[in-house]
């Protein structure tokens, strides 16, 4: 699955993003210019799917995949996809049916995992009379909600609930993520086991035993959200949990100011930031923000210029854009034209259409 | 108090019956507000004799400990007990965790704290603020600089005691010689301490020491060894590599169960891994000296030790985790002429090399200021230990105060004077490491050399003595106990076995 997912990335990317730039897609960087890459070249769905990777694990991972003639290394230092490479993927769930839902979802199934994990240790363990375990998760957040949660539900129906809830959503998908899922789980006299272990047992990297739970967790919590009722149990760990649009507080901050009227320079010595950090706040909220108007800061007969050029240029590398429109813009309006293109692309049809038709 | 109280006081908050060793005298000593010195053994229960003070006494402990992991554990302990208004600040906290912390502080009883987060200059107000009754300060030995662990921070505690008003001040060290005793007096000018000295000993362990000729060998020694019947054994590793390649080859080629931990390890595998040792789901645990902390498993029967370390208090306290119910354990020491270099290394990396300070002083001269300790130490390509070091001593020097380079002259004096300092270090590591080295080669009874730098006399032992005396680890009589060695047919029987849908015990 981890092969896959850097397949996918290296394909959408199309030789134009460095390994670097794949690292910190899957572990999840919050810069602008990561954000803009998910969504622009389409791989949002793997944003943050592996937080705890670390940079050598993903260039080791490329170089086994170019070993296998998957990929090869451009000159440039950047991997490329090969025929092999698309077979390879084709074949993966990647291409054919997986949960992934990064970009949304990554910090509510953290969540909701970590309520999950906690609420099985809890009430088994306290069902057994053990009032004394050392709590599998240390996050003050998680042990407040569960402590909640125990003290206001009934252990013994949550106990059988969520049995039978997991029981028939474990069933429905592949034997492998099930064992792996139950092995990782603690609860009741078993300890869950570490990944190591569980990579040694069934002859998987980590970073693979890694993945496979936590899309497991994806399929848990998306399957809840789709039908809460049947789901009652599994349902309170995905409560509160509902979407939220921009990613970083200090983005959410600018934004506000933004909409209160104040302008860029106003914002900088307010929130006392360097105005590249409040121009890629503005990125940012462009990219998610339904109605975000940029015409303050690009016009719309601008906007449709670039736009055209964009779509001449055939490239996702501003510096192309940017030389291709002779420097009549800064980065700034190409970066908000963009942004606000891929959000029209995804959400409400085609900006483009629109304005060139 | 009466004792009557005492050991109510005792079930009420902890659950047990029985005082351990030394607890009870120390704990009457410190409610009588006198200063004591305790030096008990690892695993006797040390914490106790200032944790029950602090939850008996009005006013707030504080309790300086240098391992953050040692405290958090501490902490996560106490929670579980039932004990609430406790908590650690440590300086890798986030921002607004301390915060929060700091401006409840007076709602705890019991604040540990690490010596570095004590010099900071909020905190100390913050705790001056108070009325601390008591100051404990854990692993006492980094006081000293004949102790095997100095920490230049512990030397400012002093003055931070009085700061706070003198309270009573209790020093404890699982490992002090009778000459680091005596410095911690000195160090915290406080000559009367009431010393509680108990013997460290363990009656019921046996030692063996292996020379090996082929470092292949120490894995099929192992082999051999585990296959003579599962029990709950540690083996440990000076790298974490080495730990998780021979727990690979354990588990691939043995009929048990076994693990890796180390500091390497995300929290939460690390949890796992204690918990599945604790429950008796695991039989081997290949670890660094980063495992054991706050892991408190009565019937560990073995350690192996596949690297040795750099001191014999190191040993010491790694082999002090076995057999603390009291029953029969062993310890192995399995060495090649190639690890004889390792420990050399270590030290290495924690002392600077006189090029090191030449680079130091070099860049003083062109500096006003300090820059902050992560940028000093990638500017000076220096470990966090050398830089400490470093800094510690030109600090006493007057060199550096806070942040400001005060001298830059008579530098060739200055310099001198470190590397005498250095060189003085290196000298008393280099010494601790032959004595290590001594004991391995050692052709007597290993149990009476092993003690004897802390104690004059060793208690018989109550199983094999050593080696020399004729006990082997393969000899080591393990009781015959019915393991749950449970293993689940199906992910469907695991999660029934979580949930607990079996008739019970299935």
């Amino acid at each position: 699955m981890f092969e896959a997912i850097l397949l996918k990335c290296i394909q959408s990317l199309r030789g134009e993003r460095s390994i670097s730039g794949i690292f910190h897609l899957i572990q999840g960087k919050r810069s602008s210019q990561t954000l803009q890459d998910a969504k622009i070249y389409n791989i949002d769905l793997f944003f943050a799917t592996a937080p705890s990777i670390k940079k050598e694990q993903v260039e080791e991972a490329v170089v086994r995949m170019a070993a296998k003639g998957w990929v090869y290394i451009n000159e440039e230092k950047i991997p490329v996809i090969r025929e092999e490479g698309h077979q390879v993927l084709n074949n993966s769930t990647i291409e054919t049916r997986h949960y992934l839902n990064g970009m949304t979802l990554h910090k509510h199934v953290n969540v909701f995992e970590k309520r999950l994990r906690l609420l099985i240790q809890t009430i088994t363990r306290t069902n057994l009379k053990d009032f004394s375990f050392i709590p599998i998760e240390d996050d003050i957040e998680t042990q407040r909600w569960v402590k909640y949660i125990y003290r206001n539900c009934s252990a013994e129906e949550m106990i059988t609930n969520l049995h039978n809830e997991l029981y028939t959503l474990l069933l429905a998908i592949d034997k492998l993520e099930a064992e792996l899922f139950t092995a990782r789980i603690t609860g009741g006299r078993v300890t869950g086991r570490t990944k190591a272990q569980l990579a040694s047992r069934y002859d998987l990297s980590k970073e693979d035993v890694d993945l496979y739970v936590r899309h497991t967790f994806y399929y848990l919590l998306q399957s809840t959200l789709n039908a809460p009722q049947s789901y009652k149990a599994l349902f309170m760990c995905a409560e509160g949990l509902e979407g939220s649009n921009l990613i970083t507080a200090s983005a959410k901050q600018t934004h506000h100011l933004l909409t209160g009227g104040y302008t860029l320079e106003q914002i900088c010595n307010r929130r006392r930031l360097k105005i590249s950090t409040i121009q890629d706040h503005i990125v940012e909220a462009a990219l998610v923000v339904p109605d975000f108007d940029i015409s303050t800061f690009v016009s719309a007969d601008h906007q449709a210029e670039i736009a055209q050029a964009l779509n001449l240029v055939n490239s996702n590398k501003l510096r192309e854009l940017y030389e291709a429109m002779e420097k009549r813009f800064d980065y700034f309006q190409l970066r908000l034209v963009k942004a606000r293109l891929n959000y029209g692309d995804k959400e409400v049809g085609s900006y483009v259409s629109r304005t060139t038709s | 108090m009466s004792r009557e109280q005492l050991h109510e006081d005792l079930k009420r908050y902890f659950g047990y019956s029985e005082f351990r060793q030394g607890q009870q005298e120390i704990i009457e000593d410190v409610l009588e507000a006198k200063d004591v010195l305790g030096i008990l053994p690892t695993g006797s229960g040390k914490s106790l004799c200032f944790q029950l003070p602090a939850l008996l006494q009005s006013g707030v402990t504080v309790v300086v400990s240098p391992l953050i992991s040692l405290m958090v554990d501490q902490v996560r302990q106490l929670k579980v007990k039932g004990v609430k208004s406790v908590t650690a600040l440590n300086s890798f906290m986030e921002v607004k965790e301390r915060a929060a912390v700091l401006n409840s502080l007076p709602n705890y009883r019991l604040i540990y704290l690490s010596p570095e987060i004590l010099q900071n200059s909020r905190v100390a107000a913050k705790l001056k603020e108070l009325h601390v009754n008591l100051f404990v300060i854990d692993e006492a030995h980094c006081i000293s600089q004949w102790g095997h662990e100095f920490r230049t921070d512990y030397l400012k505690l002093n003055e931070m005691i009085k700061e706070l008003g003198d309270p009573p001040v209790l020093a404890l060290s699982a490992t002090a010689t009778p000459e680091v005793q005596q410095d911690i007096k000195i160090q915290l000018n406080r000559p009367h301490m009431v010393p509680h000295i108990y013997k460290m000993d363990k009656p019921n362990m046996s030692f063996e020491v292996e020379y090996l000729e082929d470092p292949g060998e120490k894995i099929e020694r192992i082999k051999t060894i585990l296959s003579n019947q599962p029990a709950p054994t540690m083996i440990y590793f000076s790298s974490r590599s080495a730990a998780e390649k021979v727990a690979e080859e354990l588990w691939l080629t043995m009929d048990q169960r076994v693990a890796f931990y180390h500091g390497g390890m995300e929290n939460i595998d690390r949890l796992l891994v204690q918990q599945q040792f604790m429950n008796d789901e695991l039989d081997v645990v290949c670890c660094t000296s980063a495992f054991g902390m706050g892991v408190d498993k009565p019937n560990i029967r073995r350690i192996i030790h596949y690297h040795f370390p750099g001191q014999i208090e190191s040993f010491i306290q790694e082999i002090g985790r076995a057999g603390r119910d009291g029953k029969p354990c062993a310890s192995l020491v399995l060495h090649t002429h190639r690890d004889h270099y390792l420990p050399q290394l270590l030290i290495e990396k924690e002392l600077p090399k006189n090029e090191d300070a030449a680079r130091v002083f070099h860049w003083f001269d062109r500096n006003e200021r300090l820059l902050s300790d992560e940028e000093m130490l990638e500017t000076l390509q220096l470990s966090d230990s050398q830089w400490n070091f470093i800094k510690f001593h030109l600090g006493k020097s007057g060199v550096i105060t806070r942040n400001n380079i005060e001298i830059k002259e008579n530098w060739k004096v200055i310099q001198a004077e470190l590397l005498n300092r250095l060189q003085e270090r290196w000298n008393y590591k280099n010494s601790k490491y032959k004595q290590m080295i001594n004991w391995l080669f050692y052709d007597g009874c290993r149990r009476k050399m092993l003690y004897s730098p802390f104690q004059s006399e060793v208690r018989s032992p109550q199983a094999g003595c050593c080696d020399y005396c004729g006990s082997f680890m393969k000899d080591l009589h393990i009781p015959q106990k019915e393991v749950s060695r449970a293993q689940y047919s199906s992910w469907e029987a695991r999660l029934r076995a979580i949930f607990l849908q079996e008739p019970s015990d299935g």
